[in-house]
């Protein structure tokens, strides 16, 4: 008995091995490597600063643009993530009660945006909403306008973009909770009277909850984390973290100060996350199954 | 289609009332123009393996699904056109369907806040629904946490407590062992009494339709076989389908003429004759029990059917024995007889006589499907 | 039922139509006889673009070399996912929910943040040992298999966890080895599962800008890299007509993975979390 499972065991460790041993090579080492990184002091060549200080960490915070940035970065990232719930429910929703076959395509064509990347995306948007896109030049030809249409570079358009491509994400996630909820219990509640909406929101929304936080949590990372959409969509105006980090790197050779204001976006996104899911999770636990 | 109706208390307009209910998949018909009533606080069960339609019958009930045509009245009411949560009917599911994320409590008084009564009505009102169906001591509890049967009786208890006009039960019992099963039976039937509620119970279990229900409607294929009370059922199976499903396990075939049935005087058979009931009788059925099996040499006295058969097989059930039968020179399935205990014992190989009296013969019609079905389209074309 | 289920499927039907706008915009706009956006076009229709997409180098070669690639990137990625999900179904090691969290690490580190990580730790490695590890193939392969890593472990997971394990275990009855069981019994089951793995991290490396940022070396780039370096310059019907050719393989590859083996229905009930 002990022998089968250490057996079992050791294949187990075999099998995970390879995939376990990437992540740490590849992932942990080098993430880990930065942090020593971050508290450097910059030289000349801005790479290898050797010594210790927080100045990279306090410059983020003091810098009136860095500080800019990074708020910057999870306002746009919250309220995309919950433009694209509010988009995303009713979706999911008809998917998820749609006969398999038509189950199948929609799930197709919800998943066609993420598939075809954020670059291909932001273009086509560049096209059509830029000062010199389609809809400019229609509208200026309409007479509607008589200046070309200035709506890329604001914050609203990215949140809207960013919604839209975040959209198969939240879909996904709820998509798995609601399959497996099912509609007896919204029919049950219905024959005991209750209206469609208040079937949906009493009895289904409490129980697809689980999808809810998982979806929205990788929406919102994914948002915090966007690059393409920022720098196509928002330009030099609306300036969000992951591109700053490549500038200020690529554009200033400050290795210290990109790395620094890198593990701050990590570590801040974990924490929002993980405080929302730990907040979400005490409402729910206790009659999960 | 003429409605089967036994009891003219039974068409009281109070109750539940089918009109014509046809509904139809992409041309497919799955249910063929079906009408029942319900009287007020009695129960129907429909019968029928997967697929009869039974389950179709509930989800038009209860509004989850639009029929193709057809009306549904119910305490006097046309509700065809209502939404399912302005039917006044409750469903008893068979997963129970509890809310996972309410306390037993909650669950109970869903319905009552959703009707939109007061704290303290809704408080009285489930505190005596969980005194009612013994579960007093779970209010506090989640789904998760009961039994099987505790979980039914709060579907139970959820269900009655809005004080439906018609209560649904959707084979609320097939996911209980059978002990339970039988137990839980008795009480809902029970307490449907004591409420006088109206309700539709849909089962493919026959044992559990005769002891639960004022009426039973066999469905098959989507068309209505018989409809009568238990023991109408039991006693007098109209059609072969009927029969089968009400423990006529031997079903031959045979011809009618003069008002008389006549059982032909096979090769190994002696010929019989049995008093008709109704007129397009082709088949005759009896019970294993209502069988008697003797040596081959001993002669019955009177007329009965007889058949010569060889014994293949036997079972000790306890009280009784039961043979299995090939009956000579036919190729119909193997005859079933049961002989108390503590008679003469027979083996494997035995050639014995099979006697069947009147009284245990019952003459059947075809099943609707396969005979009436070309007039009754007739009729709705 | 009966009024709202129109109404979800409108608003349903109106968001794709707004998500998807971009794909007829980009195929309008390639086929511009002209080299600017003024619609409607003055100049009228050409394919001429499509047929001088070779003679853009940068764009050209950036699309060969993505998709090999994505195609190294989907076979690794995928061997590594689904001996992942097979070694926590074996269940036997204690704490498996924390190999599935650092296996879905990536998704949630920014791509970005990964690519410079990597880079700063491969250039340092390469300094140590006094070889250059960075601006080569296998370091971009290594962070590519790293992103599609997640995405390959879970559709394997769902696979492997929907196998009966009564079938291995009739083989193993049966007299066949472990081995063999895999090769004869698990794999034959798990093939949809292994090629929708191997078909989304094909098509997520092909599409992933953020980790090659760093990786990449100058005059080798991968396609979304140097469309990014093309567009910040000027948006034109060649660049057009090159995400054209981008949403066409997409499309021609789900088409196949769909009727080969059924990729829309491996989403069909979501992703299990």
């Amino acid at each position: 008995m002990t022998q089968a499972r250490s057996h079992s065991r050791l294949y187990s460790w075999v099998l995970l091995g390879p995939g376990v041993l990437l992540l740490t090579i590849m992932l942990i080492i080098p993430m880990i490597g930065v942090v020593p990184f971050s508290f450097g002091e910059r030289t000349v060549s801005g790479f290898s600063g050797g010594g210790f200080s927080f100045d990279n960490y306090v410059r983020i915070f003091t810098d009136e643009y860095l500080r800019g940035v990074l708020i910057r970065t999870f306002v746009i990232a919250a309220i995309t993530t919950l433009l694209a719930l509010v988009l995303a429910m009713p979706m999911t929703y008809f998917i998820s009660r749609s006969k398999p076959r038509l189950k199948g395509v929609l799930m197709i064509l919800i998943l066609f945006p993420l598939l075809a990347g954020g670059v291909v995306q932001s273009i086509g948007w560049v096209a059509i909403l830029s000062s010199s896109g389609i809809i400019s030049q229609w509208l200026q030809s309409a007479g509607m306008i008589d200046r070309p249409l200035e709506i890329m570079q604001t914050p609203q358009t990215i949140i809207v973009i960013m919604a839209l491509i975040d959209l198969p994400m939240i879909v996904l996630a709820i998509q798995s909770s609601m399959d497996s909820v099912g509609d007896t219990t919204e029919r049950a509640a219905q024959s005991l009277g209750a209206s469609r909406f208040r079937a949906f929101w009493t009895v289904t929304m409490p129980q697809i909850m689980p999808g809810i936080v998982a979806g929205t949590s990788l929406a919102f990372v994914l948002t915090v984390n966007a690059y393409p959409t920022p720098v196509l969509i928002g330009g030099s105006q609306v300036r969000m973290a992951s591109p700053e980090i490549y500038s200020i790197v690529t554009r200033d050779g400050d290795w210290t100060q990109g790395t620094a204001l890198a593990l701050m976006v990590v570590v801040l996104s974990f924490l929002i996350t993980g405080v929302y899911a730990k907040l979400m999770s005490q409402r729910f636990d206790k009659w999960r199954r | 289609m003429k409605h089967v109706t036994t009891d003219p208390e039974q068409r009281s307009s109070e109750g539940l009332s089918l009109r014509n209910l046809r509904k139809s998949y992409d041309g497919n018909v799955v249910l063929h123009d079906l009408s029942l009533e319900v009287g007020r606080g009695k129960l129907l069960s429909l019968l029928g393996p997967s697929g009869c339609g039974k389950t179709t019958t509930l989800n038009l009930i209860a509004g989850f699904a639009g029929m193709t045509s057809g009306e549904i009245h119910l305490g006097g009411k046309d509700i065809t056109a209502e939404a399912p949560n302005r039917r006044d009917t409750a469903i008893v599911f068979q997963n129970y369907a509890l809310f996972p994320h309410m306390t037993v409590i909650d669950n109970v008084g869903y319905g009552l806040k959703a009707r939109k009564m007061q704290g303290k009505e809704i408080t009285d009102r489930v505190s005596k629904m969980l005194e009612l169906l013994d579960i007093g001591a779970l209010g506090k509890r989640y789904p998760g946490e009961l039994s099987g049967g505790q979980q039914q009786r709060v579907s139970l208890a959820r269900a009655i407590a809005v004080h439906p006009s018609l209560l649904l039960l959707d084979e609320p019992l097939s996911n209980l062992d059978t002990k339970l099963r039988q137990e839980i039976r008795l009480e809902i039937r029970k307490l449907q009494q004591e409420l006088e509620q109206t309700a539709v119970f849909v089962t493919h279990d026959q044992e559990e339709a005769l002891v639960i229900s004022d009426y039973i409607a066999v469905l098959n294929k989507g068309w209505l076989e018989q409809h009568g009370t238990p023991q109408e059922l039991w006693e007098r199976p109209r059609t072969t389908y009927v029969a089968d499903f009400m423990g006529v396990e031997n079903i031959l075939e045979v011809s009618a003429a003069g008002g008389q049935l006549r059982v032909a005087d096979g090769g190994r058979n002696v010929g019989a004759v049995v008093p008709l009931q109704g007129t397009n009788k082709t088949h005759v059925g009896f019970r294993p029990s209502n069988a008697r099996i003797t040596e081959a040499g001993v002669e019955p006295t009177g007329s009965a059917l007889v058949l010569e058969a060889t014994v293949t097989g036997s079972a000790y059930l306890g009280t009784s024995y039961r043979y299995t039968c090939n009956v000579k020179e036919t190729s119909d399935r193997p005859v079933q007889v049961e002989q108390p205990a503590g008679g003469g014992q027979f083996k494997p190989g035995d050639t014995v006589k099979i006697v069947v009296y009147p009284e245990g013969l019952l003459p059947l019609g075809a099943s609707v499907t396969a005979s009436d079905q070309a007039s009754l389209a007739d009729q709705t074309a | 039922m009966r009024i709202q289920r129109p109404v979800l499927g409108s608003i349903t039907l109106l968001v794709f139509i707004i998500s998807l706008l971009p794909v007829p915009v980009l195929v309008w706009m390639s086929l511009f006889n002209q080299s600017y956006l003024v619609v409607p076009p003055v100049g009228g229709y050409t394919l001429d673009w499509y047929i001088a997409l070779p003679m853009q180098t940068e764009l050209f070669g950036g699309l060969t070399y993505s998709l090999t690639l994505a195609a190294w990137t989907a076979v690794i990625a995928t061997t590594l996912g689904v001996l992942a999900a097979f070694g926590v179904r074996l269940g036997a090691i204690k704490r498996s929910g924390l190999v599935e969290n650092l296996l879905t690490l990536p998704l949630t580190v920014p791509n970005v943040v990964l690519s410079m990580a990597l880079y700063i730790f491969l250039f340092r490695l390469g300094d140590m040992v006094g070889i250059s590890l960075i601006g080569n193939f296998y370091s971009l392969l290594a962070g590519h298999v790293l992103i599609t890593l997640p995405w390959t472990f879970r559709l394997a997971s769902a696979g492997v966890l929907g196998l009966s394990e009564d079938l291995e275990r009739a083989s193993l009855n049966l007299g066949r080895g472990r081995l063999q069981t895999f090769f004869r019994v698990s794999l034959p089951l798990l093939k949809p599962a292994v090629f929708s793995s191997a078909m989304l991290a094909f098509i997520f490396s092909f599409g992933n800008l953020e980790i090659s940022l760093f990786l990449v070396a100058p005059g080798e780039t991968t396609l979304p890299v140097a469309m990014m370096q093309y567009v910040e310059t000027r948006l034109d019907p060649t660049v057009a007509a090159m995400a054209v050719v981008q949403l066409a393989l997409i499309v021609v590859l789900l088409a196949l993975a769909n009727k080969l083996f059924g990729f829309g229905r491996t989403f069909t009930g979501g992703l299990k979390q």
